[in-house]
């Protein structure tokens, strides 16, 4: 439906914003872009809608070209993190102003406001002005803007960042549920892992205009293409510890880890047996489950401890290298002790410590 | 005479009136050669195209904004004690502006061409920034206008008005040359060029003393620190790290420079030393 094919976006200084980006959009994805600031999300965003000109490669629309093609011939919706609301008009004429503009009949405007109005429950607030509803309402009614106009694609940029914690993620679900209801193809942008994992179809993770990994949310978590991604999907983050692979072990140290026996032969086949590598760890694979076997039982030192309530999240070192692991609410701990903490490395991966990608 | 019956406000000028009020509209009658000046408010459409049949309306005037905003040259008589004015720069062809003004802050704002790609607009009644903010989205979304908006603050309307606006003015384009944003508020702008105002020695000594050259990250973690007002829970989840985390950082930055960012003046300290390296470094 939608096709990046190669976008490259040069800003007039010369600053390269987003660089070879290159994906295909399935209709009725709800594709979600993820990074950091600066990443050039919205960059990506704005080249889609029309509001940033293309320096490079081709975007198509259901297989043409719309580089050259003005933005309102787009048949795009957008929402941002500002309300785009007129402070004069009540809830009905905000909805109706871009069908107004289209030249759509009083009648159908009439169907299609009342139509989106019932599905977000603004029914009862027709006729009040902006300033009256809450930053909740407000948001829905940016969104009523947007369903009314039955767009080929949503773009949704950043639309929950001015709301407090608790909408935040009403609001995530309420978005979600809408999406299934509609189905239009929608590319959502957040630097909110959270909610990039918890509303994504297909989550794109970009860092420096460049894509890092596209994938499922759980291909995404499970599967990190490198340490980037790894470190900023997941909360908390993944661990990331420095040790060599000695025999059949990763060293860090004093302490040793069995490496299994699939992840050792690739080890092995690529040639990184007494070379430093990277460990990536996510916390909850780190716990005080399994105290028998003594191969995959490391001494760390901890040096905080807080209690979430079902699980006891544990601050720890090994060898000065600090890390994060979920253990059990009951554990007894205190700072300064040591403890023996038990390392899945099932489910960890390796990284080149010189090219931070995933060994595989 | 029986225009002073129906227009209450009228002014007779036997010279070409230099300058104009606000809320006035003048008209040249020829027979008597004289201008007649009178209250907007008192001219309904009806009159006015009586008016205008009559006599010639002077429209090629200065713009009486203008000359505020340009020289201080207070008019007469006005309405307004305080305004606010946005500057808009345009990327694009933005002959729609004039409409998407009048749709979004009805008679609550004055739209000032000065180029073709930069617009003053004055607003006379308070919006809230969430407001304001909301028009530029309404520029996108309706109008397909795409620039940068400065949002200024609210100004008292004095013969300094100009002198303020100035700074402003000079305010919008050294934060547009420092970092691309398409909304910016005086206040925000302000916080983030302090470092550049402070004084060579301070600078000096600054760099010296705290900036064992800091990492991007800790960088990032003093400004979001700073900006959450120290408050490390609220900082913590904007930088996705845990709240230990941070305080691990925190802890590292103040064995290395005896500043703790929990205290307020030592937060801004290291706030400004760390702005400053990140300003010196893109110059
Ligand atoms: N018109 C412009 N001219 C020059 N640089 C620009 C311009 N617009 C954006 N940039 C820069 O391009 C980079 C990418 O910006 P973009 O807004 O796409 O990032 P983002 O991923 O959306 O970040 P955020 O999460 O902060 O919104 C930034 O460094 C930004 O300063
Ligand atoms: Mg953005």
């Amino acid at each position: 439906m939608l096709d990046f094919d190669h976008l490259v976006k040069r800003y007039p200084d010369g600053y390269v914003a987003v660089e070879n980006f290159h994906l295909k959009v399935e209709p009725g994805e709800f594709l979600v872009l993820v990074g950091p600031s600066g990443c050039g999300k919205s960059t990506t965003l704005r080249m889609v809608a029309g509001l940033e000109s293309i320096s490079d490669g081709e975007l198509r629309i259901d297989g043409k070209r719309v580089n050259e093609v003005e933005p309102k011939d787009r048949d795009i919706a957008m929402v941002f993190q500002n309300y785009a609301l007129y402070p004069h008009m009540n809830v009905y004429d905000n909805m109706a102003f871009g069908l107004k503009l289209r030249k759509f009949s009083k009648e159908q405007i009439d169907v299609k406001v009342r139509e989106a109005a019932a599905i977000l429950g603004l029914t009862d607030l027709l006729d009040k002005k902006p300033k009256s509803l809450s930053g909740g309402q407000r948001q829905r009614v940016a969104l009523g803007r947007a369903i009314v106009r039955d767009a080929k694609l949503f773009l949704m940029d950043e639309p929950l960042s001015n709301l407090d914690a608790k909408l935040r993620v009403q609001m995530r679900s309420e978005i979600t549920k809408l999406h299934y209801r509609l189905n239009t193809t929608t590319i959502y942008v957040t630097h909110d892992q959270t909610e990039a994992m918890t509303m994504a179809s297909r989550i794109v993770v970009m860092k420096d205009g460049i894509i890092q990994q596209i994938g499922i949310p759980r291909e995404v978590y499970d599967t990190p293409e490198n340490v980037f991604v790894g470190g900023f999907i997941g909360s908390p983050a993944m661990n990331f510890l420095r040790g060599n692979v000695v025999g059949d072990y990763f060293e860090i140290a004093n302490e040793k880890v069995r490496i299994p026996d699939e992840k050792l032969k690739i080890l092995k086949d690529q040639n990184y047996v007494n070379r430093e590598i990277i460990l990536g760890i996510r916390p909850e694979d780190i716990n005080d489950g399994n105290k028998q076997d003594s191969s995959t039982l490391v001494t760390t030192k901890v040096q905080v401890s807080e209690l979430t309530g079902a699980e006891m999240i544990v601050y720890a070192t090994i060898a000065d290298q600090q890390f994060v692991g979920k253990i059990h609410a009951d554990a007894d701990v205190a700072m300064g002790q040591e403890l023996p903490l038990n390392f899945n490395l099932a489910k960890a991966h390796f990284f080149d410590p010189a090219t931070e990608i995933r060994i595989r | 005479m029986q225009l002073a019956q129906l227009f209450p406000s009228l002014k007779i000028h036997h010279i070409y009136p230099t300058r104009q009020n606000f809320a006035t509209s003048i008209f040249y009658d020829s027979t008597n050669t004289c201008w007649y000046e009178i209250a907007k408010s008192e001219i309904t459409v009806r009159d006015s195209l009586y008016l205008k049949h009559f006599y010639t309306e002077c429209t090629e005037q200065v713009d009486p904004w203008l000359l505020l905003l340009t020289q201080g040259i207070v008019p007469k008589e006005t309405p307004y004690s305080s305004v606010r004015i946005l500057q808009y720069h345009a990327k694009k062809d933005a002959h729609q502006l004039r409409d998407a003004v009048e749709l979004f802050f009805m008679h609550d704002a004055y739209l000032l061409e000065v180029s073709s790609d930069t617009f003053w607009i004055i607003l006379f009644k308070d919006y809230s920034l969430e407001e304001l903010e909301g028009f530029l989205a309404i520029l996108e979304n309706d109008f397909y206008l795409h620039g940068q908006l400065f949002i200024g603050q609210i100004l008292p309307v004095t013969e300094m008005l100009h002198t303020s606006f100035k700074s402003e003015q000079k305010i919008f384009q050294s934060i547009q040359n420092l970092q691309y944003q398409t909304i910016y508020t005086f206040t925000e702008s302000f916080q983030s060029l302090l470092p550049l105002y402070l004084n060579t020695p301070i600078q000096q000594y600054l760099k010296l003393t705290l900036l064992t050259d800091l990492n991007e990250e800790m960088i990032t973690t003093i400004t979001t620190l700073f900006i959450h007002n120290g408050n490390m829970s609220s900082a913590a989840k904007e930088l996705h790290i845990h709240r230990n985390t941070l305080l691990y950082r925190v802890q590292r930055y103040s064995e290395e420079t005896a500043l703790d960012l929990r205290r307020n003046e030592d937060l801004l300290l290291a706030y400004l030393a760390a702005q400053l390296q990140k300003l010196t470094k893109y110059s």
